[in-house]
C-alpha cells in the first residue's frame, strides 16, 4: 500500500519511524441507547416543567384580573426556557450523543427546534405585559416601564430578550443567507449571554420558584450542569486536545483544480481516537483566520504523527488555506460525525461521493472491514476534478471492491443508473457525501430504489 | 426505536408525575405558615362598649371589627382586619403578613398603604389591584371581602 501514504516526502522523521509506526486509535462505537435515555429524560423534564407551572396556580389567581394571561405567560416562559436549554444541549458536543446522531443530525434538530423556544418566549413577554397591565388597570406601554424599572432582574431579562430576538431574526433562513457564515455564527453565540441574563428573573419572580426552595435548587442545578457540559465539551476538551497534540502545518499540496491537501504533524496522535469519515473543526492560528473554525473531513485515517485534510478552494477561507506556511499552529475541535463504519447495518456497502465528498469516503474506506464488498461511485464534472482517485482505486482493489467514476456535466450523469451500477443496492448500506444538492438527490434516488432510511448515511459538505 | 413518540410519552409522564406529586399532601411552601383551608378564622370581635356580638344590628353605632381569613398567594400569606361603624368602613389594617422572601415583603409594604386608601375611598373591597403587586392585592382584597361578609357589610 505504498501509494497510500500521504506523508511529506522530504520528512526525515518519516524515514526514521518507518519500521515500527504507531497506529491511530479507532473511534469508539456509538451507543444509540444513550440517545434514547437522553430523549426520555428531556421529555420527562419538559413534562415536569409544564407541571410546575400548572401546580403553581390556584383558581383564585386564575380568576383574578389578568389571571389567565398571567398563567399562560409564566407557562410559556418556563416551557420556552426549558426548550432553549434543550437547544443548548443539542450543540454542546457531548460525545455519547454526537457519536450517534452526528454533528449534522444534532444541528438539524437544533434548527428544527429553534422556532419553538423563541415563539414561546415572545408569547411569555407579551402575555405577562398584558396580564400585569390588566391587573394594574394600566396601559400596556406604561406597564412595560413599570415592569422593567420596579421588578427585580427584569431589566437584565429584557436585555436578554432583545438579544434573543435579534439573533432569531438574523437566523431566519432568508436573512441568514445574506450574512457571512462566520459573522452569523459569532453573532448567534450571543444567545448564551441572552440566556444567562434571563436566568435570575425566572428564579426570583417565577410563581413556581418563589417560596419553593426545592424547585429553585433543581432548576439552578439543571442550568449549572448544562453550562458545565458546554464548557467541558465545547471549550475545555478542544483546548486540551489542541494543546496535547500541538498540530502544525507541514505541507500544503495541490491535489487538483482548487483542491489542496493540508498535511499536519502533531504529537501523540496515536491517542486520538478517530473513525474514518469523521471531521474536525479546524482553526489555523494565523492573523485573520484564528477566530474562525471550519469543518473539514480527514481525507485519510491519521498516520501518526501526521493528519491530512483535503479542501476544495471555494470561499475566502478555503482559498486562504493554499497560502498557509509550514509551521502554522492549528487548534482542533473534534472528531465529530457519525459518517463512520459504525453506522453500518448490513454486510455490504456502496459509497457515493460527489466532488470533494470524496475525502470522507476515502477515509471511510480505510475503516471498512474485509467482506464489505465496497462499490464506490465517484462523481465529478471533469477528470481533473477526480481528486484522490488513485488512492481510492488502491483501497478498493485491496478490498476486492468495484470503482465507478462518473465524469461529465451534471446533466449527463443520470442517477437512475445507480441501479445498473449496483444491482443489489437494496441490500447494502449506502454512504453519500457531497454538496447538499448532491446528497439530497442521491438520498431520494436510493430511497426510491428500496434502501431503507436507517441504511442511508450522509455527510453534507457546505461549500 | 422511534424517538418522537418516546419524547411525547415521557413528557406526558413527567407532567402527570409532577401534578400527582403536587396534589398529594405536601408541606406548604411557607413552612409553618397557615393556609387558607386549615386555619380557622378568628371570630369577629367588637371593640366598642358593647359585649361581644357578631351582629351589626345589635348596636348600630358601635365600632365592630373582624379579621379576614389568611389568604395564601404565590408569594406569601396575608390576612386583613377591618373595622366598621354601621355600614361605614372606618379602618383596614393588616392582621398578619408573611412573605416568602424579602422582595415580596417590600412589595407588599408598598402596596398595602395604597390599598388601604383605595378601600377607604371606595368603601368596599371592589378596588383595582396595585400594579406590580397583583397577587398581594388580590389576596388582600379577598381577605377583606371575607371579613366584611362576616360583619354583614356588603
Amino acid at each position: 500500500m505504498a501509494s497510500l501514504t500521504f506523508e511529506p516526502v522530504q520528512s526525515g522523521r518519516q524515514v526514521a519511524s518507518r519500521r515500527r509506526r504507531p497506529v491511530s486509535r479507532p473511534g469508539p462505537a456509538p451507543r444509540p441507547w444513550a440517545v434514547d435515555v437522553a430523549v426520555i429524560i428531556l421529555g420527562l423534564g419538559l413534562g415536569a416543567t409544564l407541571g410546575l407551572s400548572v401546580t403553581a396556580e390556584s383558581w383564585a389567581q386564575l380568576h383574578a384580573a389578568g389571571g389567565l394571561a398571567m398563567f399562560l405567560g409564566s407557562a410559556t416562559g418556563l416551557a420556552g426556557t426549558y426548550l432553549a436549554l434543550v437547544m443548548v444541549l443539542l450543540v454542546s458536543r457531548v460525545p455519547v450523543v454526537e457519536h450517534v446522531l452526528g454533528q449534522d443530525g444534532l444541528l438539524r434538530w437544533h434548527r428544527r427546534l429553534a422556532p419553538w423556544p423563541i415563539s414561546l418566549i415572545v408569547a411569555h413577554v407579551v402575555l405577562l405585559t398584558l396580564a400585569y397591565a390588566e391587573a394594574a388597570r394600566q396601559g400596556a406601554w406604561h406597564e412595560i416601564g413599570t415592569l422593567v424599572r420596579s421588578f427585580p432582574d427584569v431589566l437584565e431579562a429584557t436585555i436578554g430578550f432583545a438579544l434573543m430576538v435579534s439573533v432569531a431574526i438574523v437566523s431566519v433562513r432568508s436573512i441568514r443567507r445574506r450574512i457571512r457564515r462566520e459573522r452569523w455564527w459569532a453573532f448567534h453565540l450571543l444567545m448564551y449571554l441572552a440566556l444567562a441574563l434571563s436566568f435570575a428573573h425566572v428564579i426570583v419572580l417565577g410563581p413556581s420558584f418563589v417560596g419553593h426552595p426545592l424547585t429553585r435548587l433543581v432548576w439552578g442545578l439543571l442550568w449549572l450542569s448544562t453550562a458545565g457540559l458546554v464548557v467541558t465539551y465545547r471549550f475545555g476538551l478542544p483546548i486540551v486536545r489542541s494543546v496535547r497534540h500541538r498540530l502544525e502545518v507541514v505541507e500544503v499540496r495541490q491535489e487538483g483544480p482548487g483542491v489542496v491537501s493540508v498535511i499536519c504533524a502533531g504529537r501523540r496522535l496515536e491517542r486520538l481516537a478517530v473513525s474514518g469519515g469523521q471531521f474536525f473543526e479546524w482553526r489555523f492560528l494565523v492573523p485573520g483566520m484564528w477566530w474562525q473554525a471550519h469543518p473539514f473531513s480527514l481525507s485519510a485515517r491519521p498516520s501518526p504523527p501526521y493528519l491530512r485534510l483535503t479542501v476544495k478552494g471555494l470561499g475566502d477561507f478555503s482559498a486562504a488555506l493554499a497560502r498557509l506556511q509550514p509551521g502554522t499552529r492549528i487548534a482542533i475541535e473534534g472528531p465529530y460525525g457519525a459518517f463512520t463504519t459504525h453506522a453500518r447495518r448490513r454486510q455490504k456497502v456502496a459509497l457515493i461521493a460527489g466532488g470533494i465528498g470524496v475525502t470522507a469516503v476515502r477515509a471511510l474506506l480505510e475503516d471498512l472491514p474485509r467482506g464489505t464488498d465496497p462499490v464506490v461511485i465517484l462523481r465529478a464534472s471533469s477528470a481533473d476534478d477526480l481528486v484522490l482517485a488513485s488512492e481510492i482505486a488502491e483501497l478498493v482493489r485491496h478490498r476486492k471492491g468495484r470503482l465507478h467514476e462518473l465524469v461529465g456535466p451534471r446533466s449527463l450523469v443520470r442517477f437512475d443508473q445507480l441501479n445498473d451500477l449496483v444491482p443489489d443496492i437494496r441490500h447494502r448500506d449506502v454512504y453519500v457525501a457531497g454538496s447538499e444538492e448532491f446528497v439530497r438527490r442521491i438520498v431520494a434516488t436510493v430511497s426510491h430504489l428500496g434502501v431503507p432510511k436507517e441504511a442511508i448515511h450522509h455527510e453534507v459538505y457546505a461549500l | 426505536m422511534k424517538r418522537g413518540p418516546v419524547a411525547l410519552a415521557s413528557t406526558a409522564a413527567g407532567l402527570v408525575a409532577v401534578i400527582a406529586l403536587h396534589s398529594s399532601p405536601s408541606p406548604s411552601p411557607l413552612a409553618g405558615g397557615p393556609t387558607t383551608t386549615t386555619s380557622s378564622p378568628p371570630p369577629p370581635s367588637s371593640t366598642g362598649s358593647s359585649p361581644a356580638t357578631t351582629t351589626t344590628t345589635a348596636l348600630p353605632g358601635a365600632l365592630l371589627s373582624a379579621v379576614g381569613p389568611s389568604e395564601q398567594y404565590g408569594y406569601g400569606v396575608i390576612s386583613v382586619k377591618v373595622t366598621v361603624k354601621g355600614h361605614r368602613i372606618m379602618d383596614v389594617t393588616v392582621a398578619s403578613l408573611q412573605t416568602a422572601e424579602s422582595y415580596s415583603q417590600q412589595l407588599a409594604q408598598q402596596a398595602i398603604p395604597m390599598l388601604q386608601s383605595e378601600v377607604l375611598a371606595a368603601q368596599s373591597a371592589h378596588v383595582s389591584a396595585i400594579s406590580g403587586a397583583t397577587y398581594t392585592s388580590e389576596a388582600y382584597l379577598y381577605s377583606l371581602q371575607s371579613a366584611l361578609d362576616r360583619l354583614h357589610v356588603s
